[in-house]
């Protein structure tokens, strides 16, 4: 049963490693483990090493050790899709109707259904979704219905269950302050600026003048990160300002970085760009843009990069006006873009999976896109910070 | 099993914690503790000392601390100084040599607690410099070409707010442990040990108060346990009424702390 514990942790995606897996046996020989409760907080110190991944655990120890309520492959779909709950009512017959059946008979045509369902649904009587009548699901109103990850297990499968650690999970939406503590991880050490003491030189240089001191001073350490956030605002990025606007906030608040610059778009970056904000309608060149940033500049690019392919490919396109002249596509700038600046990255709020349209592809192609959640930056900084060493 | 750590008189402590420092002194594995801040991981070290009759030897990060400077520095200018000017011992560089807090505690006899404090104030390789003083228990001082081992295993506490990653290889070697945002019990029984004489009508209000706070959306920086703590020492000072907490938030400086939030308050 342990080593499959093991599995399931690996499975759940916890990085659960050799070394720590013996570190659990010895506090097991050493006594630490009395019963099945020490065992899940034995289990959650030693083998996970970040909140994020507490929710996986606990998913991992009730399908180990509870019976596990929902398989593993399928959680994912299903937190999306109950996090989304749609208001229902429903008249008394139906009710009383539903209130008559029993616990396992729920749960035996709960597991029926999981495997007859294959999709989303919202608002039904039957299938498991948010906001309807049926027996499955949450949001929903059944007076004795199964509330997904709810499960009724007791002792320490109980604790699991509850799932208190589910907001810490990464790969769910970010506040400022996770886009601070990620922004963080661009920093690259370089001497400049003001000077401090160098002992090793000072030593050489006064042992070369037979002990007279002579004391050598050098520039002191300083983050050498030059960023450029661009964001798409309005249209189809309306819904996610919000987030937008949290890692906006922590990108300007933060000061570790040698210099800091915004501007915004709006569907695709064309000949100019907003400065300042999108209200303010002042606009700056791209082209100037491109030549007053340092060609070592880290660049983000915000936005769903989704919009109609003639925007993209077609030439004195822009979504404001209609011109006939000879003008760059914004495809063009996108690549000029890509040129200049060789570390770079495209975050994308929309969820990845619905990436397959033409503009989203032509744009992924000159920048290294990332889906704007606490994954994605990570996995998106690293990238910025790969370009960085070499 | 009985648990050598349960928390402290003015410490309240929850069976998880528990379980985790008594894993670290079992394994002598360092405890990493983690949590937003102002959930207490300082005052942790402090009451996990106490329980355990230890002393403590407190090193707090900095920007620019280095992993060297816990373990030992050699005061290399003060000799310089001496050769040149007169005075001290130059011939023996032990003299020069000055433990850091982890350093001091390797090379001491007795049992002891280290905290390093907010490690993750560090540049980003800190942790990895200290691996293997930290697996071994024991460090090199090159100046003296002499190696120093613990006798007895310290237990050492690592604190981090999370606003860097740590390495893999450094977490591997560590007992995690996260301290969640108390939940309303738990922050009764907090402000009861930090005000036991404070009125019960006073707390209740602006314990209300403070978790719609907590819950309120678009906040830039929510208020944590030390906040609320102080928070009620000022109101307790001016002998605030539960009234006025629950119509209003009077001084509600002490609790926010950024401009924004405050300003967005008041509006």
């Amino acid at each position: 049963m342990f080593l499959q514990w093991f599995i399931n942790l690996r499975l759940a995606g916890v990085p659960v490693t050799l070394p720590e897996w013996l570190d659990l046996m010895r506090a097991m020989e050493g006594g630490q483990v009395g019963n099945l409760h020490e065992l899940y907080g034995i289990g959650l110190c030693l083998l996970v090493k970040s909140e994020n991944r507490y929710d996986d655990y606990d998913l991992a120890f009730s399908a180990s050790f509870g019976d596990g309520t929902i398989p593993n492959e399928l959680r994912a779909e299903f937190e999306d899709w109950l996090s989304n709950p749609k208001a229902a009512s429903f008249d008394p017959a139906t009710l009383a109707a539903l209130a008559e059946l029993d616990p396992d008979e729920l749960r035996r045509r709960f597991e029926e259904m999981l495997k007859e369902q294959k999709e989303r649904h919202d608002g039904g009587s039957k299938y498991i979704g948010t906001g309807g009548t049926s027996a499955f699901g949450t949001g929903g109103r059944h007076p004795s219905g199964v509330r997904i990850g709810g499960g009724g297990q007791r002792s320490a499968a109980m604790v699991a269950d509850k799932r208190r650690f589910q907001s810490y999970r990464d790969d769910a939406v970010l506040d400022v302050r996770q886009f601070d503590t990620a922004l963080r991880m661009l920093r690259q050490l370089l001497r400049e600026g003001p000077e401090e003491l160098d002992i090793d030189e000072s030593i050489s240089a006064t042992a070369r003048q037979a002990g007279e001191i002579e004391l050598v001073f050098r520039p002191a350490r300083k983050n050498s990160i030059r960023l450029l956030l661009i964001m798409d605002v309005g249209g189809s990025m309306t819904a996610h300002a919000q987030i937008c606007d949290r890692l906006f906030s922590a990108a300007s608040k933060a000061n570790h970085f040698k210099s800091f610059n915004h501007y915004w778009f709006h569907n695709c970056p064309y000949e100019q760009l907003w400065d300042e904000s999108p209200q303010s309608r002042s606009v700056i060149p791209t082209a100037d843009i491109l030549d007053k940033h340092h060609e070592e500049t880290c660049v983000i690019f915000v936005g769903d990069a989704c919009m109609h392919p003639w925007e993209l490919f077609q030439p004195g396109w822009t979504i404001q006006r209609w011109r006939q002249e000879e003008m760059r596509r914004g495809l063009d700038w996108v690549e000029a873009f890509g040129k200049r600046f060789k570390n770079r990255i495209w975050l994308n709020p929309e969820p990845q999976d619905s990436w397959n349209h033409p503009t989203i592809e032509a744009i992924g192609s000159h920048f290294p896109m990332f889906p704007m959640t606490l994954l994605g930056l990570k996995d998106g900084l690293r990238e910025l910070r790969r370009g960085l060493r070499s | 099993m009985k648990l050598p750590f349960t928390g402290t008189a003015d410490y309240i402590s929850t069976p998880e914690l528990n379980q985790a420092v008594s894993c670290a002194l079992a394994l002598g594995r360092p405890l990493l503790v983690k949590g937003e801040p102002g959930t207490g991981k300082t005052v942790l070290a402090q009451a996990i000392a106490k329980a355990l009759g230890r002393p403590l030897h407190k090193w707090h990060i900095k920007s620019t601390s280095q992993a060297q400077d816990g373990l030992y520095t050699y005061d290399v200018v003060a000799r310089l100084n001496d050769s040149r000017f007169g005075g001290g011992d130059v011939h023996n560089i032990r003299h020069y040599i000055r433990t850091g807090p982890l350093g001091t505690a390797l090379s001491r006899d007795e049992e002891s607690v280290v905290l390093v404090d907010e490690i993750d104030k560090a540049d980003p390789e800190f942790p990895n410099d200290l691996l293997r003083e930290l697996d071994e228990m024991a460090f090199t001082i090159a100046e003296l070409d002499e190696i120093v081992t613990a006798k007895k295993r310290p237990l050492v506490i690592i604190t981090s707010n999370a606003e860097k990653e740590l390495p893999d290889a450094f977490l591997r070697r560590c007992v995690f442990h996260f301290l969640e945002f108390p939940n309303a019990d738990r922050m009764q029984e907090i402000v009861r040990v930090h005000h036991p004489q404070l009125d019960e009508g006073l707390v209740d209000a602006a314990m209300k108060r403070f978790f719609e706070l907590r819950h309120r959306r678009g906040l830039r920086k929510r208020p944590s346990t030390s906040e609320l703590v102080d928070w009620l020492t000022v109101l307790a000072h001016h002998g605030a009424s539960p009234d006025l907490v629950a119509a209003g938030l009077p001084y509600a400086g002490s609790l926010l702390k950024d401009e924004s939030d405050l300003s967005s308050f008041v509006n």
